[in-house]
């Protein structure tokens, strides 16, 4: 800052020191509040980025603790930053697994009960797959 | 965002009902579905699949399962039975799924008639049997084509007390 820059700041100070002398205290007051807010929102901010996260990250672990806590999941996050959602995810898979499990080991089930009646069965296996045989059940018994 | 949540607690609320329930399955501890290898089995089991030994790696796991569990039921079985599956075990494993399903079905609807019928199938089956080569193909010839039947009609087998068990 040189010598002419010196000049000038302190004219403009004296300017502001006289024009604020004349404010009325009730404005004084105000712009005093609202100068205190000001600030502690710019304390706020700096905070938050001198520390390297961003400004969700609170609230993110808040919701986390509460889910498993069986709080309500947050509404302002989407649906697959919600811890909820991966478990609903995990619970549906592994029910999907389940039920495609218990499906095949009924099948399996059902065809053994099937093939061990077929193989005990005293009508061998090639009367069940000789079409001709299929056609003379359907012909008339002959007489002799 | 709301409509989010609300549908979140749905999806969990119904994930962990299915789940609660398939737990209490008594088939879930026999879950899931391994194919057991041959040295996996029994001595027991070894000696009544011993006619699929041959082939048992190449089955997939539903069919080694199932085999198993055919084996498993042997013991239950009268003589006459065991016999039967004895003979029978390789050529029904030897079948094509499609020829097998249509056996399936077959069986299924010959199971459903009354007792005095099942007797007249066995009796009309000897009668067939008895036929000559060329009656029975013409019967096949005539038959409608469906899947899984065989045509022509296959060589006859041996009547059971002339045949060797496969063990």
């Amino acid at each position: 800052m040189n010598g002419n820059d010196e000049q000038y700041a302190r004219r403009v100070k004296s300017y502001l020191d006289q024009g604020s002398a004349d404010v009325k205290p009730g404005v004084a007051y105000r712009l005093q509040q609202a100068r205190a807010a000001a600030l502690a929102r710019l304390a706020g901010e700096t905070r938050t980025a001198g520390t390297g996260t961003f400004a969700g990250a609170p609230t993110l672990a808040g919701a986390g603790g509460a889910t498993f806590g069986g709080g309500a999941p947050r509404a302002d996050r989407p649906l697959y930053a919600q811890p909820r959602a991966w478990i609903a995810l995990f619970a549906l898979a592994a029910a999907l697994y389940g039920w495609q499990q218990w499906t095949a080991w009924q099948e399996l089930e059902m065809i053994e009960d099937l093939d061990s009646q077929i193989l005990t069965s005293d009508l061998p296996i090639d009367a069940y797959l000789d079409r001709g045989f299929q056609l003379w059940l359907k012909t008339p018994p002959s007489s002799d | 965002m709301a409509q989010d949540a609300a549908v979140v607690r749905l999806i969990v609320a119904a994930a962990l009902a299915a789940a609660l329930f398939l737990a209490t399955l008594p088939v879930a501890a026999q879950m899931p579905l391994v194919a057991p290898r041959w040295a996996d089995l029994s001595p027991q089991e070894r000696q009544v699949l011993a006619p699929l030994a041959p082939e048992w790696d190449t089955m997939d796991a539903q069919r080694r399962l199932k085999w198993r569990g055919i084996a498993q039921r042997y013991a239950r079985m009268s003589p006459d039975e065991q016999q039967r599956v004895q003979q029978q075990m390789r050529p029904w494993a030897q079948l094509s799924p499609q020829e097998r399903q249509s056996a399936r079905e077959r069986y299924k609807n010959l199971r459903e008639l009354p007792p005095e019928k099942k007797d007249e199938v066995r009796q009309r089956w000897e009668q067939y049997r008895n036929l000559s080569p060329e009656e029975k193909k013409a019967l096949a010839d005539r038959a409608p084509a469906k899947p899984g039947a065989r045509t022509p009609a296959p060589p006859l087998r041996p009547p059971p007390g002339e045949q060797r068990p496969a063990r």
